[in-house]
C-alpha cells in the first residue's frame, strides 16, 4: 500500500488525518514542520506528500519549492492542504509546484479522490 | 510791530497745527498697528485652528483605516482560530462515524451526525462572514480560468439536489446543449448558484425549482434561479442584498442561513463585472438572475457605476434595421462572433446610440421607416462626431453605388450571408492608431515570424531577447499587448507575467503567452489566471493569434486609461 | 467738522480780504481749539459758525452770503486738492449724484467718526436735478455755495430753486437744479 508523508503542525489535524488514513489502508509517515518534511520526503521516499501551507520552520510553499527542485523529490506528487479557502493560497501553492491542493477542513471522499489520481499516474 | 506780533501768533498757530496733525498722524498709525496685529492674531489662531483640526482629522481617518484593517486582521485570524478546533469537532466525528458497526454503538450515529451537521453549519457561518470582511476590505481575490458551463452546471446541480430533496422539491435544470465555455472565476461563479440555490431549496416545500443558462446578445451569460416558494414582499424584496436583512428575524429561525449569502452573492456579481436581479410575487415565488460577462476582461473590472456598459471583446456594432427577423440575422452572427450587437429599430434610435455609443461599425438596411437609409447615411456622414464610423449599407441589388456615393465603406446584399458579413467587417474596422506590440522571446526567428504576422496587421512591433530585455522595454512604455515566451534563460515567462501582475502600471496589460512547453494542467490554470490567452507554439493558427491580439487591442483601446501609444 | 472746511476757509479769508483779517477773526474769536487747524483733524463745527459770524461783522457780508462764497470757494478747491473724484466725471449733475454713493462712501473710510450730511438725488426730470440736503448743522448756504462751485467747474450755467425745510434753520434744504441750455 501506498507511503503517505503527512507535514502538519496541528496535534489534533496531524492525529485525525493521520488515523483516517490509517483506517483506510495507507502508510503514514508524519513530519511536523516544512523543514523536516523536505528531509525525510529524501529520507522516506513516500509515494506522496500531504502538505500543510502555514507550517513553522520552513513554510508549505517554500518546502514543496525544495521538492520540486530537487531530481530526487521532484517527482513526488504534492498535495497542497490550505488552511483557508483563499484563491490567492491556492495560487501560491500551484505557482509553488504543488501538483493538487485541497482545503481544510479535510473532506475525506475527495482528498481521497485526489490522492488517488496522482497515485495512479505517478 | 503789530505785523510782527501777528506773524508770531500765525507761526505758533502753524506749528501747534503741525504738531497737532503730527499726533494724529501718530495715533492713526498706531491704530493701523494694531489693528494689524489683531488681524495677524486672527490669522495665525485660524491658521492654527485649521492645523489642529487637520490634524485630527488625519488621526480619525488614520485610526479609521487602522480600525478596519485591525477589524479585517482580527476577523481573518478569528476566522482561523474559529476554524481549527471546528475542524477537529467536523473531523473526529466524521471519524467516528466512520467507524464499523461493531466498533460503535449504532444508537450514537444519529447524534454524532447532529454534531457534524452543527459544525458544519457553523463553519459555513464563518466562511459567510470572512467572505465579506474580504470583500469590505478589498482583499478578495480573483481567479479566471475557461471552463465548460454545462460541466459547471451539472456538478452545481449534483451538489444541490440532496438540498432539493429535503423538502420534498423538484428540480430542474435548463440550458442550451452548447453553451460551451466561460472564461471568469469558477469559484466564484459556483458559489453564486450555490447561494441562490440553498436559498430557493430553503423557501419552498413540495414545489419546484430550476436553474437555467444561456447566452445573451453582447458577450453575457444569464444564469437564472426560481422557485415556486413563498415569495417575499415588495418591502423584503427591497432589502434583500443587504447582509444581515433576511426578510424578517423570524426567517432566520424558520429557515436557518446567515442572512449574508445574498449580499455575498452582489458583492461576487459585481466583482465578476456582473449584477444580480430578484424579481418576486409573494406567495408564489421568487426568480434571481444573474448576469456576468462571458469573457471577464480587465477593462470589464467591477466598476459599479458602468455596469450594464460591458463592451464586447472585439467591437461594438450597430445594427439598423426596421425588420425584427433582419435584425436577428445580422445580429446574432455578430454576437458570436465576439462583437457586442446594439440594434435600433429606426433612424432616430440608431443615430442617437451612434452618438451615445460610438460603435466601431453601423450596419445599416436601407429601408427603414421613420427616415431611409440614405437620410441616415447622410446624417451619419455629414457629423463630424460620426462620420468616421464606417458604414456597412445593406441594400437591394443595384443601390450599391448610390451608397458608395454617400460614404457608405461597404456594401451588403440580402439575403445576409454571415461569413461575408464577418469578412467585410473585420475589413472596416481598422484602429484608428497603430497599437504597439511587444514580442517577448529568446528565438530570434520566432521574434522575426511574429513580428512579420503582426505589422501585416497594421500594428507596430517592438521586440525583447530575453524576460529581462522584456521589462526593460515595458518600463520604457507599456505597449497594447504582450507576447511572452516562457521557456527563456534566466528570468523566464513566469516570472515576467508574476513581476507584470505585481506592478500597478501593468496590471491590466493583456498578455498572450506563446510557447512550446508542454504545460501541466496547474501551469495552464496559473497561466489562464494571469495571462489573457495562452496558445501553444505548432498548435495555434496564424488567425487564432491575430484574432486574440486583436480582441486586446481592442479592449485596450476602449480603455482610454490604458491607451499610451509609444 | 474737518479740519480742511477750517483751513481753507481761513486760507480763502487771507487772500479775499488779507491775513490781518483772518489774524483778527481768529483773534476775536477766542476758539477752543485756538484757531489752530489742520487737515486731518476734526473740530466742532460751531468754531465755524463763529468765524463765519465774526467775519460778517468784521466786513458787514451777511453770513449767508458769506456761506456761499466759500462753498464756491471750497469746491473750486476740493477739484485740486482731490482730483480722482473727478475722474471719468464730465458734468456738474454727474458729479453731484457721486456725493453721496461714492465720495461720502471714500471720506468714510479715511475718517470713520466724520459726521457727513446727507446729499439725495433726484434725476426724474430730464435736465432737472432735485438735490435733497440735510444735516445736524445749519450749512444749507455752504451746500448751495458748493452746487455753484461745482456748475462753475463744468462750466455750466443752471437756476437753482431753494426750499427750506428747516423752517429758517439752515439744516435741510432742497435745491431744484434746472440746466439753463437744456435740451427739451
Amino acid at each position: 500500500m501506498a507511503k503517505i508523508l503527512l507535514v502538519e503542525d496541528n496535534e489534533l489535524n496531524r492525529d485525525m488525518l493521520s488515523r483516517r488514513l490509517i483506517r483506510q489502508g495507507y502508510e503514514v509517515v508524519i513530519a511536523h514542520d516544512g523543514a523536516s518534511g523536505v528531509e525525510m520526503t529524501g529520507a522516506e521516499r513516500p509515494d506522496l506528500v500531504l502538505m500543510d501551507m502555514s507550517l513553522p520552520v520552513l513554510d508549505g510553499w517554500e518546502a514543496a519549492q525544495r521538492l520540486k527542485a530537487d531530481p530526487v523529490t521532484r517527482s513526488i506528487p504534492v498535495i497542497a492542504l490550505t488552511a483557508h479557502a483563499m484563491t490567492a493560497d491556492r495560487e501560491k501553492a500551484l505557482a509553488a509546484g504543488c501538483d493538487d491542493y485541497d482545503t481544510k477542513p479535510i473532506e475525506l471522499p475527495r482528498l481521497l479522490g485526489k490522492m488517488q489520481r496522482l497515485l495512479r499516474g505517478a | 510791530m503789530r505785523s510782527v506780533e501777528q506773524l508770531e501768533r500765525r507761526l505758533e498757530r502753524e506749528k501747534r497745527a503741525r504738531k497737532a496733525a503730527e499726533a494724529i498722524a501718530e495715533e492713526k498709525t498706531r491704530e493701523i498697528y494694531d489693528t494689524n496685529a489683531r488681524l495677524q492674531e486672527l490669522n495665525n489662531s485660524l491658521e492654527e485652528l485649521v492645523r489642529q483640526r487637520t490634524t485630527e482629522l488625519a488621526a480619525a481617518r488614520d485610526e479609521a483605516v487602522r480600525a478596519s484593517q485591525a477589524k479585517s486582521d482580527f476577523l481573518a485570524s478569528m476566522s482561523h482560530e474559529l476554524r481549527t478546533p471546528l475542524n477537529a469537532i467536523i473531523g473526529y466525528s466524521e471519524m467516528l462515524l466512520e467507524e464499523p458497526d461493531d466498533l460503535m454503538r449504532p444508537e450514537l450515529r444519529p447524534d454524532l451526525q447532529k454534531i457534524r451537521g452543527a459544525g458544519k453549519h457553523l463553519l459555513g457561518l464563518i466562511n459567510d462572514i470572512l467572505d465579506l470582511s474580504k470583500i469590505e476590505a478589498g482583499k478578495m481575490d480573483l481567479f479566471f480560468e475557461a471552463f465548460d458551463l454545462a460541466a459547471l452546471l451539472s456538478e452545481v446541480s449534483a451538489t444541490v439536489e440532496p438540498l432539493v430533496a429535503k423538502n420534498g422539491n423538484s428540480f430542474e435544470l435548463r440550458h442550451e446543449p452548447d453553451l460551451g465555455t466561460m472564461s471568469s472565476d469558477q469559484t466564484k461563479i459556483r458559489q453564486i448558484l450555490l447561494n441562490l440555490l440553498s436559498n430557493a431549496t430553503k423557501f419552498t416545500t413540495q414545489g419546484r425549482i430550476t436553474l437555467s443558462a444561456r447566452r445573451l446578445i453582447g458577450n453575457r451569460v444569464e444564469f437564472e434561479v426560481s422557485d415556486t416558494g413563498i415569495g417575499m414582499t415588495g418591502d423584503q424584496l427591497a432589502a434583500i442584498f443587504q447582509p444581515f436583512s433576511q426578510a424578517d428575524a423570524s426567517t432566520t429561525r424558520n429557515y436557518g442561513g446567515t442572512g449574508l449569502g445574498l449580499a455575498i452573492t452582489q458583492q461576487f456579481c459585481r466583482m465578476l463585472g456582473g449584477e444580480v436581479i430578484a424579481d418576486s410575487v409573494y406567495g408564489k415565488g421568487s426568480t434571481f438572475t444573474v448576469t456576468v460577462p462571458e469573457v471577464y476582461t480587465y477593462a470589464s473590472a467591477p466598476q459599479p457605476s458602468q455596469l450594464g456598459r460591458q463592451r464586447g471583446a472585439i467591437g461594438t456594432v450597430l445594427v439598423v434595421d426596421d425588420e425584427r427577423e433582419g435584425t436577428r440575422m445580422l445580429a446574432e452572427p455578430l454576437s458570436q462572433e465576439g462583437y457586442r450587437v446594439l440594434t435600433a429599430a429606426g433612424g432616430t434610435d440608431g443615430l442617437r446610440l451612434a452618438r451615445e455609443e460610438k460603435p466601431d461599425a453601423i450596419i445599416l438596411d436601407v429601408i427603414n421607416p421613420d427616415f431611409d437609409g440614405w437620410t441616415i447615411l447622410r446624417l451619419l456622414k455629414t457629423d463630424a462626431e460620426l462620420c468616421d464610423i464606417p458604414v456597412i449599407l445593406v441594400t437591394m441589388l443595384g443601390e450599391r453605388d448610390m451608397g458608395f456615393a454617400l460614404g457608405a465603406a461597404e456594401h451588403l446584399t440580402k439575403p445576409i450571408n454571415p461569413k461575408e458579413l464577418l469578412q467585410l467587417l473585420a475589413r472596416v474596422q481598422r484602429p484608428a492608431t497603430a497599437p504597439d506590440i511587444l514580442v517577448v522571446d529568446d528565438d530570434q526567428s520566432t521574434r522575426d515570424m511574429l513580428r512579420r504576422m503582426l505589422v501585416r496587421e497594421g500594428w507596430t512591433v517592438r521586440e525583447a531577447a530575453s524576460g529581462t530585455e522584456g521589462l526593460q522595454q515595458l518600463a520604457k512604455a507599456t505597449p497594447a499587448v504582450m507576447l511572452l515566451d516562457l521557456m527563456m534563460p534566466e528570468v523566464d515567462g513566469f516570472e515576467v507575467l508574476r513581476v507584470v501582475r505585481q506592478t500597478a502600471a501593468w496590471r491590466d496589460l493583456p498578455v498572450v503567452i506563446v510557447t512550446s512547453k508542454d504545460l501541466s494542467r496547474y501551469e495552464l490554470e496559473w497561466l489562464r489566471g494571469h495571462a489573457m490567452d495562452v496558445l501553444q507554439k505548432g498548435a495555434y493558427s496564424r488567425s487564432e493569434l491575430i484574432a486574440a491580439v486583436r480582441a486586446m487591442v481592442e479592449a485596450a483601446r476602449r480603455t482610454p486609461s490604458r491607451l499610451v501609444p509609444g | 467738522m474737518k479740519g480742511i472746511v477750517f483751513t481753507e476757509f481761513l486760507e480763502m479769508v487771507e487772500g479775499a480780504f488779507s491775513p490781518d483779517v483772518a489774524d483778527r477773526i481768529v483773534d476775536v474769536a477766542d476758539l477752543p481749539s485756538g484757531g489752530v487747524y489742520t487737515t486731518v483733524g476734526t473740530y466742532d463745527h460751531t468754531e465755524m459758525i463763529r468765524l463765519v459770524s465774526i467775519l460778517s461783522e468784521e466786513t458787514g457780508i451777511p453770513i449767508p452770503d458769506l456761506m456761499r462764497a466759500f462753498g464756491e470757494y471750497l469746491f473750486s478747491r476740493f477739484s485740486s486738492l482731490y482730483p480722482k473724484y473727478f475722474d471719468g466725471v464730465d458734468s456738474a449733475f454727474g458729479f453731484l449724484s457721486n456725493v453721496e454713493d461714492y465720495i461720502h462712501v471714500e471720506v468714510r473710510k479715511l475718517y470713520p467718526e466724520a459726521e457727513l450730511p446727507s446729499f439725495g438725488c433726484d434725476l426724474s426730470r430730464p435736465g432737472t436735478m432735485r438735490l435733497t440736503y440735510r444735516s445736524s448743522r445749519p450749512f444749507a448756504p455752504l451746500a448751495e455755495g458748493l452746487i455753484r462751485g461745482c456748475l462753475t467747474h463744468f462750466g455750466e450755467t443752471a437756476d437753482i430753486e431753494i426750499e427750506d425745510l428747516s423752517a429758517g434753520a439752515g439744516t435741510s434744504a432742497r435745491f431744484v437744479i434746472t440746466q439753463r441750455d437744456a435740451p427739451q
